[in-house]
């Protein structure tokens, strides 16, 4: 039986979501198992961190992943992942870097790991084999699109 | 009384014409009229009187000495006799007290005394009265006077008996009425509390149902929250919300969006266009005007003019380098991702606050090379060489013999620097001058950590002589080392040694507060052991003696001694001997630990399977390694007696793979009923077969144990590859310490197996020749293999 809660972005859209898939995210999870004690149908969540464009698109990327196996954590060490992702997360991940930047701050803020990966990696392909002067531009022409975003 | 008496007649006779009845009054105060009564005496007719006033007179008279008032020699004399004669009268006064008691109590027992006597007179001698019937008057008083007759008597005796149970009868009414009323109260009283409580519990009730309707009224309010729009709701959001987005179809709605963001863009760009276009003619305006104002102020100072220009330009361009509005945890977690060195640089370079941030994720995570063959490395050491926390030195490339590459670290890496691996240094210290030497010293008071591989050190005894140096652990290779063994006294913080390939006795002998010694050697003699017993700080110890020589003959008496160490609480031994003689000391040393009770990992990898197999497994009792969590064996066969014992184990490493010595079957069910174990480590060779793996995956499929796969990539490319990846296991690949080319494309061929999850490559040492405690905490951490290859 699915639970399906709310989730609310900062500027007001909200998002009817299955709660399993939303548990993706390390933040939503805690505030579903220990601030509502396990029941959380119905319940209405806000994310003042995160647009209403971006928290459709980590939905997006929760929904295909949602039959992941759970990574294993080691000891609470982070896990560097690999540089190879699958073809629909390189699709997925076409964006214009305003979004790109958004997802990876929503991915932080919402504790989503495996998003937080593919979408640092791609950042970090984006400025691989720039000189300092072009990563300067990059980040400042998309400076103001990442203000939007956040 | 007397005494009293006396006081009066005295007082009297101080004035020859004082008489009885007349008052007179002796001033202590010279003003008379001054003073309450209490001032002065009175003499009376009435010596009680006089005697009490004389008291206050007293009193009063000494109060004024107290407070300094001059009184008359006739007063004083007058007091001080007053005083004798009360305090005679006091002392008197008890004693006559006491006299006039005893007295009276003498005169009351003989009254007493006098009545028994009477009493008894008129009972006793009435029976012995017998006169003669005569007529006597027959009146009320006839029996009186002549005593009381017996039928009265009893008639009294009957009487008091019927009052006394009367009395009786009377206080038991009155005992009954007092019950009766005490429980008419407590019966109230209950009546009253239950009343209470009926009232409390409704109260309750109510309350309840109360907070029920309140809890119920929330759940419905949160759960249609998204439908009403709530004024409180919109306080505390940010918005009020706008529409409920129920529809998963998040393509089309991306579309709509798109759509929407390009109409909105094209009024964005001409906002854009406008506003630069004033912002670049107001800089314009403000320049010329800071130009017409220099000119003016002073014309002939030009100097001052570019001066000013300069500093503005140069304002200017520190200003567009250091904003960057970007979040820090964003950058952070971007540099995290950048593998290549040359592209971290030009990320710090592109912006000065960038360049802190790149600081602190090399400060506290990366390794810097130096001095490597390959240009990057040094550009990066050269780069962030100041913010270096470790630091990885091979000088193995370098052409130049007399280099002067420790001091040149010294100066570059001389505030953060803590961990320091030397190899084939071979600089001879003894010529640098003061300057540089100090620095040098500086930087290695400070290590915490220092690494010697293959060094030549000669020149070094001075720093080592000079310098107290703070190492933490220390590893040494080869035969060099005479140096350091002779002043390893002066590191008191030293708790690790790694040794390969010599063991200087003394470099243990003078530091008894060791934790953990490795010692990878091709020969270790007995007495080496005996030294390492003695050191009952000893924590940890790896011992290897799986080099080419196999000398193992001392062996057989070595491994007894460690029992004595009480806190050893990791123990890895190795051998690869061919020799069937010396497992059985294994095996004897085995049995010895099993009741250490501190003994928490044990890494047992003894090659000579055909040997262990006259081992008996009783001797492995149950309960036995009570506080072992880890275990790590070469042999299956040891597997299988073992294990079973051991219910305790979340670890366990197997290095030989199923379907070699142990059946598939037997396997599964040893893993399948261990009920604590949370991870396995397979070493898998080449030789793995289809049958092994099946096995494999039957028990991680049973189990939710995590289970990692150490691959091991030999000459030979392995098709388990795949199959493993198919199975999402989390796989960490490296290859053999010699690697060549075929082996490289098999480890290229498992990276393009296009799994998503955990792999990492490296390189390292065949698994059986390295410390595992030291390998096993970095697979935890996942970092040790990020090594190029």
């Amino acid at each position: 039986m699915s639970n399906m809660i709310y989730l609310q972005s900062s500027d007001g859209d909200i998002f009817e979501t299955d709660a399993q898939i939303a548990k993706c995210s390390g933040t939503i999870r805690f505030m579903l198992e220990d601030c509502y004690m396990g029941e959380y149908e119905g319940v209405l969540i806000p994310l003042p961190n995160v647009n209403s464009a971006i928290l459709r698109k980590v939905l997006k990327w929760a929904d295909h992943h949602k039959d992941d196996p759970v990574p294993i954590e080691d000891d609470g060490h982070s896990v560097k992942q690999v540089s190879v992702f699958s073809s629909w997360d390189a699709e997925f991940l076409e964006v214009d870097q305003g979004t790109l930047f958004g997802l990876v701050q929503a991915a932080n803020y919402l504790d989503i790991q495996g998003l937080l990966d593919v979408t640092c990696k791609t950042v970090a392909n984006k400025i691989s084999g720039k000189t300092a002067d072009d990563i300067r531009n990059t980040l400042t022409t998309n400076q103001n699109k990442f203000q939007d975003f956040i | 009384m007397d005494e009293s008496r006396s006081i009066y007649k005295y007082i009297v006779s101080l004035d020859e014409n004082a008489v009885p009845d007349l008052q007179r009054r002796y001033i202590v105060n010279e003003d008379e009229n001054s003073g309450p009564p209490d001032y002065t005496l009175h003499i009376t007719n009435n010596y009680e009187e006089t005697v009490l006033s004389s008291r206050f007179w007293l009193g009063e008279y000494k109060r004024q000495r107290r407070l300094g008032t001059e009184t008359s020699p006739a007063c004083d004399q007058l007091a001080a006799k007053i005083e004798e004669l009360l305090k005679r009268c006091a002392k008197l006064g008890k004693e006559q007290i006491m006299k006039e008691e005893e007295k009276l109590e003498k005169d009351m027992e003989k009254k007493l005394e006098e009545i028994e006597k009477q009493k008894a007179e008129s009972f006793v001698l009435m029976p012995r009265i017998h006169l003669p019937k005569r007529d006597w008057p027959q009146g009320p008083f006839y029996k009186k006077e002549r005593g009381v007759a017996p039928e009265e008597l009893d008639r009294i005796l009957k009487q008091e008996e019927q009052m006394k149970k009367e009395e009786q009868r009377l206080k038991k009414e009155e005992r009954k009425e007092r019950k009766e009323k005490r429980r008419e109260r407590e019966r109230k009283r209950e009546e009253e509390r239950k009343r209470k409580e009926e009232r409390q519990t409704e109260e309750e009730r109510q309350a309840e149902k109360i907070r029920q309707a309140e809890k119920e009224r929330k759940i419905v309010k949160r759960a249609r929250k998204d439908l009403d729009e709530d004024e409180e709701d919109e306080k505390y959001f940010r918005c009020v919300p706008k529409r409920v987005i129920r529809d998963h179809d998040y393509e089309a709605q991306e579309e709509a969006l798109r759509l929407e963001r390009e109409r909105k863009n094209d009024t964005e760009v001409k906002q854009k266009i406008e506003k630069e276009a004033i912002q670049k003619i107001e800089t314009k305006v403000i320049q010329k005007i800071d130009t017409e104002v220099v000119q003016e102020k002073d014309t002939g100072k030009k100097r001052k003019k570019v001066t000013k220009k300069h500093n503005t330009q140069k304002k200017g361009k520190n200003w567009k380098r250091d904003f960057l509005w970007l979040p820090r945890e964003f950058i952070l977690n971007i540099i995290k991702y950048v593998d290549d060195k040359s592209d971290l640089i030009n990320l710090a370079q592109s912006c000065r606050l960038l360049k802190k941030c790149v600081d602190s994720y090399i400060l506290n995570n990366d390794k810097l090379f130096a001095f490597e063959k390959t240009n990057t490395e040094y550009e990066f050491f050269d780069q962030f060489g100041h913010v270096a926390k470790q630091l990885f030195v091979d000088c193995s490339e370098l052409v130049e013999s007399d280099s002067n590459v420790i001091n040149v670290i010294a100066k570059k890496c001389n505030r953060h620097l803590q961990f320091l691996t030397l190899k084939n240094i071979r600089e001879n210290l003894t010529a640098l001058d003061e300057k540089d030497k100090k620095n040098v010293h500086d930087l290695f008071r400070k290590l915490r950590k220092l690494f010697i591989i293959d060094c030549d050190l000669t020149g070094w005894s001075e720093l080592m002589k000079t310098a107290k140096l703070h190492i933490e652990k220390l590893s040494l290779d080869f035969s060099k080392v005479k140096v350091w063994s002779e002043y390893v006294r002066n590191y008191p913080e030293l708790k690790t040694l790694h040794l390969r390939g010599i063991f200087p006795s003394q470099l243990i002998d003078n530091n008894k507060r060791l934790q953990k010694i490795t010692l990878i050697n091709e020969s270790i003699l007995l007495h080496n052991i005996t030294v390492i017993s003695d050191i009952n700080t000893l924590e940890c110890l790896h011992i290897d003696i799986s080099g080419p020589r196999r000398t193992c003959t001392p062996v057989k008496i070595v491994f007894s001694e460690l029992v004595k160490l009480d806190y050893l609480k990791y123990l890895s031994l190795t051998t690869s001997c061919f020799n069937p003689m010396s497992v059985v000391p294994y095996i004897k040393t085995l049995e010895a630990l099993q009741h250490h009770q501190q003994l928490r990992e044990l890494n047992f990898f003894v090659y000579h399977t055909s040997t262990l197999s006259t081992v008996d497994s009783n001797e492995f009792k149950a309960n036995g390694f009570p506080k072992l969590r880890r275990i790590g064996l070469y042999s299956n066969f040891l597997l299988m007696n073992i294990l079973p014992q051991l219910p305790q184990l979340e670890e366990i490493f197997i290095a030989e793979f199923p379907g070699t010595s142990m059946s598939y079957e037997t396997f599964r069910d040893i893993i399948l009923n261990a009920p604590k174990l949370k991870r396995l480590y397979f070493h898998v060779a080449e030789d793995i077969t289809t049958n092994s793996l099946a096995c494999l995956e039957e028990v991680c499929r049973a189990r939710t144990v995590k289970t990692k796969l150490l691959v091991l990539v030999l000459n030979t490319k392995c098709d388990v590859h795949k199959a493993i990846v198919a199975n999402k296991y989390t796989v960490i690949v490296y290859s053999c310490y010699e690697y060549n080319a075929k082996n490289f494309d098999c480890i290229n061929e498992v990276d393009n197996c296009g799994f998503e999850r955990g792999v990492l490559l490296g390189t390292m040492e065949t698994p059986l020749t390295v410390d595992y405690h030291q390998f096993t905490k970095e697979l935890h951490a996942l970092d040790v293999l990020h090594k190029k290859y």
